[in-house]
């Protein structure tokens, strides 16, 4: 009876440590987000910019993505494309996974040895940096999509080195302009691929 | 700066290394090349802390190995016989070696796995191919942006277009600043590579009037 009485006693105590365990942590949350508010609000701008969660995988296996919390649009972060079917001509698209495309990840569509062709969505509203790095037959990045925000180094892969190909756009779009300032041949097309 | 003055090393009475004098400077891809067992694998070695000498010094930057310093503050190696945690993806090998410095975020974790060509998912390491190992293995050495990198046989595995990737991934690694020492045997990785060549023949280093 008195071994019994003491297992229950202690069960009890385990309980209340982990009950004090969890209101603390919660009341130091509040304290901490009400005192150094700012450093959450920064990283909260990082998992925006980034995408927020684990890393998913579009069902296809091409494409590996993060959902952008707020809006629910994807940030690619990687064409997996080299060993899923090396494809030559890579298609983005609008949607992957019931989710609207409007960003690519800095190195995304990169380092790939059988790409000659990137198509990019009308989506998309974001390019980060070194899209078509290291693609030595990449020739051709087409985007029929309106302005778009682009990283300095977009198309530019290093001080000496930009993309070496033709880009096909609107003319006088955000992508139109940059490629001109960086002595990248651009061509304005009608059509929705060369 | 590596500087290596009159360094040997003996096991057992026998010379592995044998007076090694040079400079390795940064910004330059240095080869090693030389028959197995000549000694290559034993200088990086050397170079990167994991052995000590019977005689001579190590230098990074002005800071002795095993006095000042055990180990170079910042190198990425590719040795033989490294293995990842088979269960874990590539990314969550990476994320646990970057636990130990903890200089690299996230983000360097990913890209240094795009940059040498293997998908960003979570596929677990037991599932790749000797030559998707390989690739991680050079991940590995290059994600925390070393000034340093030492790599042992680094195209081991791969096929001819993988190499060609590889390469860039070095050149563009020789851009960043890095020192790079590639021990092969591997006549493209020289001529296509390296800024120096060194032959390596029963511990002693000469320099190669490689063409």
């Amino acid at each position: 009876m008195e071994l019994s009485y003491r297992k229950i006693f202690s069960i009890k105590v385990i309980i209340v440590i982990i009950c004090i365990f969890i209101c603390a942590s919660f009341v130091g949350h509040i304290i901490l987000r009400k005192f150094y508010g700012e450093i959450f609000e920064k990283e909260t701008e990082l998992s925006r910019e980034k995408g927020t969660g684990k890393l998913m995988q579009s069902g296809d296996g091409l494409y590996t993505y993060r959902i952008f919390e707020d809006t629910g649009e994807i940030i690619i972060i990687c064409y997996n494309g080299a060993l899923v079917n090396q494809e030559t001509t890579v298609v983005i698209p609008d949607e992957i996974d019931g989710h609207i495309v409007t960003a690519l990840d800095e190195v995304s569509i990169a380092y790939n040895e059988y790409i000659e062709k990137i198509i990019l969505p009308k989506s998309l509203t974001t390019l980060r940096r070194g899209i078509g790095a290291n693609c030595p037959n990449l020739k051709t990045i087409i985007f029929m999509g309106d302005d778009i925000s682009l990283d300095d180094d977009a198309l530019k892969y290093s001080q000496n080195t930009c993309f070496s190909g033709t880009v096909f756009t609107k003319k006088d779009s955000t992508l139109w302009k940059y490629c001109k300032k960086n002595g990248i041949q651009v061509r304005e097309s009608d059509r929705e691929s060369e | 700066m590596i500087e290596i003055k009159n360094y040997t090393k003996k096991i057992k009475k026998r010379i592995v290394l044998d007076h090694i004098n040079c400079k390795f400077e940064n910004k330059m891809i240095y080869g090693l090349y030389g028959v197995n067992g000549s000694g290559k694998t034993m200088l990086l070695r050397a170079i990167a802390g994991l052995i000590k000498p019977t005689e001579g010094d190590v230098l990074i930057d002005g800071k002795m190995l095993h006095r000042d310093i055990s180990f170079p503050d910042s190198v990425g190696l590719i040795i033989e016989n490294m293995e990842m945690l088979p269960y874990l993806s590539a990314a969550d090998n990476l994320k646990l070696l970057a636990d130990i410095k903890k200089i690299a975020r996230d983000d360097d974790i990913i890209n240094a796995i795009k940059r040498v060509g293997l998908p960003v998912n979570n596929d677990k390491v037991k599932t790749f191919s000797l030559g998707m190992r390989q690739k991680l293995n050079i991940a590995q050495a290059i994600f925390e942006k070393p000034q340093i990198l030492l790599l042992d046989e680094p195209t081991n595995a791969l096929d001819e277009k993988s190499v060609h990737m590889i390469h860039n991934v070095i050149k563009e690694e020789k851009e960043r600043g890095a020192a790079i020492l590639i021990a092969t045997h591997n006549k493209y990785d020289i001529n296509d590579l390296c800024d120096e060549v060194f032959q390596m023949v029963d511990g002693r280093l000469e320099e190669s009037s490689w063409n």
